[in-house]
């Protein structure tokens, strides 16, 4: 299991349209400065997760129309398993936690399936070797 | 494996409460744009900032000088409460938000904390499932 936050164009900057005056910070016009923002941002809230930092161009943010927050689980297919709403009233965690226990049970099952075929396949061989 | 979502699930939380703390006191305080503002950039304290003075971005000079003036004073944040209309916060941008059992989009993005290295979230598929979590600071 992999988590990966991705620090994207700020909701409330202090010359934004929406200004947020306790956390003043100005909207970021390079792609160095929205990595410096993020990078005060995780030390600052001592966030444990990967982060990794979009563009100013806002490419990733715009693709999984990630702002101002949202959640996503990527499938260990490689597709979405869960899409969560448009933040912050769509931002439910506990929904991405059930999404998660769902998901890593399916990958255990058929874990356990797949191991299940290969040791009975093995007991066929033993028996005809005998 | 479970007691890591929980450890996970909290830390999300932690943003989300905190963006909504902060939403809720302090919101559209647009008078505290121009007090920032003043105070980083009126270099002479004349109560206009100047290109000169500012010289970050031309575009997002334009979007603070809202009477398009040439120069930023308070005046500029003394209607609408600070939502310009050039803003970019305001413009939504276009495209439909990916549903569950589409392929992810894939994105090769630098780590905050070493921005030489990349994460490319295409090279998970095959291996581990990854949250993804989309947020800001403010």
């Amino acid at each position: 299991m992999q988590f990966i936050l991705v620090y994207v164009r700020e909701a409330h900057a202090i010359d934004g349209s929406r200004p947020n005056s306790r956390v003043q910070i100005e909207d970021p016009v390079s792609d160095f400065e929205r990595q410096e923002v993020a990078s005060s941002c995780i030390a600052n809230l001592k966030l444990p997760m990967t982060t990794v930092v979009d563009g100013v161009d806002d490419k990733v943010g715009t693709a999984y129309q990630g702002l101002p927050d949202r959640l996503y689980l990527i499938g260990k297919d490689g597709k979405i398993a869960y899409a969560g709403g448009r933040g912050p009233r769509g931002f439910q965690p506990e929904e991405l936690e059930d999404s998660i226990i769902e998901e890593l049970n399916k990958i255990w099952k058929s874990g356990k399936k797949a191991k299940a075929t290969k040791t009975k396949r093995n007991k066929q061989t033993d028996a005809k070797g005998k | 494996m479970r007691p890591l979502i929980i450890a996970v699930a909290t830390g999300a939380l932690l943003i989300s409460t905190t963006v909504a703390q902060r939403r809720g006191r302090g919101f559209r305080a647009s008078g505290d744009t121009w007090k920032f503002l003043a105070k980083k950039y009126d270099k002479n304290k004349d109560g206009e900032i100047t290109w000169k003075e500012y010289a970050r971005d031309k575009g997002k000079f334009a979007e603070l000088d809202k009477d398009g003036n040439g120069g930023i004073t308070k005046t500029d944040f003394d209607q609408g409460g600070g939502r310009g209309q050039g803003s970019r916060g305001n413009r939504r941008r276009g495209g439909a938000t990916p549903k569950a059992g589409d392929l992810a989009p894939d994105f090769d993005l630098p780590l905050a904390k070493k921005p030489k290295q990349r994460i490319k979230l295409s090279s998970f598929a095959g291996k581990k499932p990854v949250a993804l979590i989309f947020g800001s600071y403010t």
